[in-house]
């Protein structure tokens, strides 16, 4: 194997990579590889990727973007856990690290999933603010309002990175690939608990189902692999709760307030309109 | 019959089980307890007690209640861990046929003996 | 001169493989905490206490037929296995049903807190709910070591 270039090494242990890949042009089913990289300080489990793709194996396959857990893209089972790649640091894994592409998605290549029916289920859900009044939905005269106690009923719902890591984890994933999975089901809640929404009725036909709401029998482990705090299995918990007794409860303040006396709006169609040029 | 009031039903259900069900495990199998909390009268096996029990209209009645929850809780949850297995909408349709068809007949089965055993309790 | 773009051979999508992991799944998929586990542990013990239950039924049943049929029925269940096979009713139904509060009290939105901002580590709903695992779990134990007391000097 070919040296890695001269670097800094936290105690010159080497730390081994094992990747199950998958090539579809030979097909064959998966497979285990091997290879040995001297971690570097502040190694994530990305950085060992791209070092063995540049270094070691160059059809090596796996996504990646931010490199920094915004954007949700290198989502892969690292040592028994689904993580992302780019969030996990080397030394806290231990000599070995085993990775393989995500549990209950289909395989492209290597570490890549096919990630295109979590996507189908998360549109399933309709993940938009959904008004009674479609004219004010497509031409909106003025602003909402939200208090901020209102906004922190559903925020930390909204840091999703559409990941894929909790459907990953999740039991009733593993079985029914029916089953609208933990981000979507979230996505629901985050957009009925929403003060500007009256959707919850719309979203109803979709969750309210056996492969809906109720096929989450509370494991907890979507909540444990999320790595943004978003809690699906408490987001879900809720939506349960919206579905039998109704949205929660909103503060006093119109989400869509009523204009001041004697003031004319200057209509629909100026709002979204940019200024005249000036120049 | 939408999702959600199957499922209420099923948490209703569980919780009329807790109590119902708690009370028949402990007259069934924490004897000692009972007596040492002051409780009279024979084995809850022996026929006699089995009697006493069926003579009763308020045991009756319970018994009725705690065996139509718990064929619905119960059924209403291997249904559900059936069609995570077979998840088509045509399995659908038959494991939530068969379940309740199943259900309703037990049920019908024990009310009936529930009944009889009441009409005939002591002169058999 | 209009440049001619020929259309775009379809490509044929190459194979995927699933990694979709089954009934597996329910049982081990890597290393979570207590309630992914606490969860199979719920089903196995529910899908016991159901398949049970008909028998049940039947065999209570055999009342209707008289005294001395009862009591040829209960010194039937009095055979070791049929013994041990009660006691597991009997334990799956404490286990099942302290788990359930807990299932019960999540599903309607009690004891597993409320949303706010995420800041690290994360709380997340059942860690919150955990000193009530944990005060049940322990209920069921003492359930069942008196159960299994009673059992033995019956």
């Amino acid at each position: 194997m070919s040296a890695t270039p001269a670097a800094q090494t936290t105690d010159g242990a080497r730390v081994v990579i094992k990747v199950v890949r998958y090539d579809p042009d030979k097909g064959a089913g998966m497979r285990e590889q091997t290879w040995q990289i001297h971690p570097q300080p502040g190694m994530t489990v990305l950085d060992a990727l791209i070092a063995v793709k540049e270094h070691h194996d160059g059809s090596l396959a796996f996504r990646c973007s931010c490199r920094m857990g915004v954007c949700g893209s290198c989502g892969m089972m690292v040592n028994g856990k689904p993580r992302l790649a780019c969030n996990t640091q080397i030394i806290e894994l231990g000599p070995v690290v085993e990775i393989s592409a995500l549990p209950n998605h289909d395989v492209i290549k290597d570490l890549v999933p096919d990630l295109a029916s979590t996507f189908s289920k998360h549109r399933a859900v309709k993940p938009y603010v959904i008004r009674r009044d479609a004219a004010e939905m497509d031409k909106p005269t003025r602003e909402f309002h939200q208090t901020p106690e209102d906004m922190l009923g559903y925020v930390q719902f909204s840091y999703c990175l559409k990941c894929s890591l909790c459907l990953a984890a999740c039991p009733t994933e593993a079985s029914t690939p029916a089953f609208l999975g933990p981000q979507a089901l979230a996505q629901a809640y985050r957009y009925s608990a929403d003060t500007r929404d009256e959707g919850l009725s719309d979203r109803a036909q979709t969750v309210d189902a056996w492969h809906g709401v109720f096929g989450c029998h509370l494991a907890g482990a979507c909540s444990e692999a999320c790595p943004k705090g978003v809690d699906p299995a408490l987001g879900i918990q809720l939506l349960k709760r919206a579905l039998l007794f109704g949205p929660p409860h909103r503060t006093a303040a119109p989400a869509v307030p009523a204009l001041p006396e004697g003031f004319r709006s200057p209509g629909a169609s100026s709002v979204l309109e940019p200024p005249a040029p000036t120049v | 019959m939408r999702e959600s009031r199957l499922w209420s039903l099923h948490l209703i259900s569980a919780c009329a089980l807790i109590v119902l069900l708690g009370l028949h495990m402990m007259i069934m199998h924490y004897e000692s307890v009972l007596r040492w909390l002051g409780a009279t009268g024979g084995p809850a096996l022996a026929f006699a007690s089995v009697v006493a029990r069926d003579r009763d209209a308020v045991m009756r009645a319970l018994y009725a209640l705690l065996l139509g929850f718990a064929l619905y809780h119960g059924l209403y949850g291997a249904r559900g861990i059936l069609r995570e297995v077979w998840s088509s909408p045509r399995a659908a349709r038959l494991i939530d046929g068969a379940s309740a068809v199943f259900g309703v007949a037990v049920f019908i089965y024990g009310v009936v003996v529930i009944v009889w055993a009441g009409r005939h309790a002591g002169t058999m | 001169m209009t440049i001619q773009i020929p259309a775009a051979t379809p490509h044929p999508t190459p194979p995927r493989i699933s990694r979709r992991l089954g009934l597996r799944g329910w049982v081990y998929a890597g290393r979570y905490p207590a309630e992914r586990y606490l969860y199979i542990l719920h089903r196995i013990s529910g899908l016991g206490l159901i398949l049970y239950l008909p028998i049940h039924v039947w065999v209570t049943g055999r009342r209707v037929a008289g005294p001395e049929v009862w009591d040829q029925t209960m010194a039937v269940l009095k055979h070791p296995v049929l013994v041990v096979g009660e006691f597991l009713v009997l334990a799956a139904f404490i286990f099942h049903a302290f788990n359930g509060i807990r299932l019960v009290l999540a599903h309607l939105g009690y004891t597993i807190g409320r949303p706010g901002h995420p800041v690290y580590p994360y709380p997340v709903a059942l860690h919150r709910q955990r000193p009530l695992t944990v005060v049940l779990m322990m209920l069921v134990a003492v359930f069942l070591a008196v159960g299994a007391w009673e059992f033995m000097i019956r």
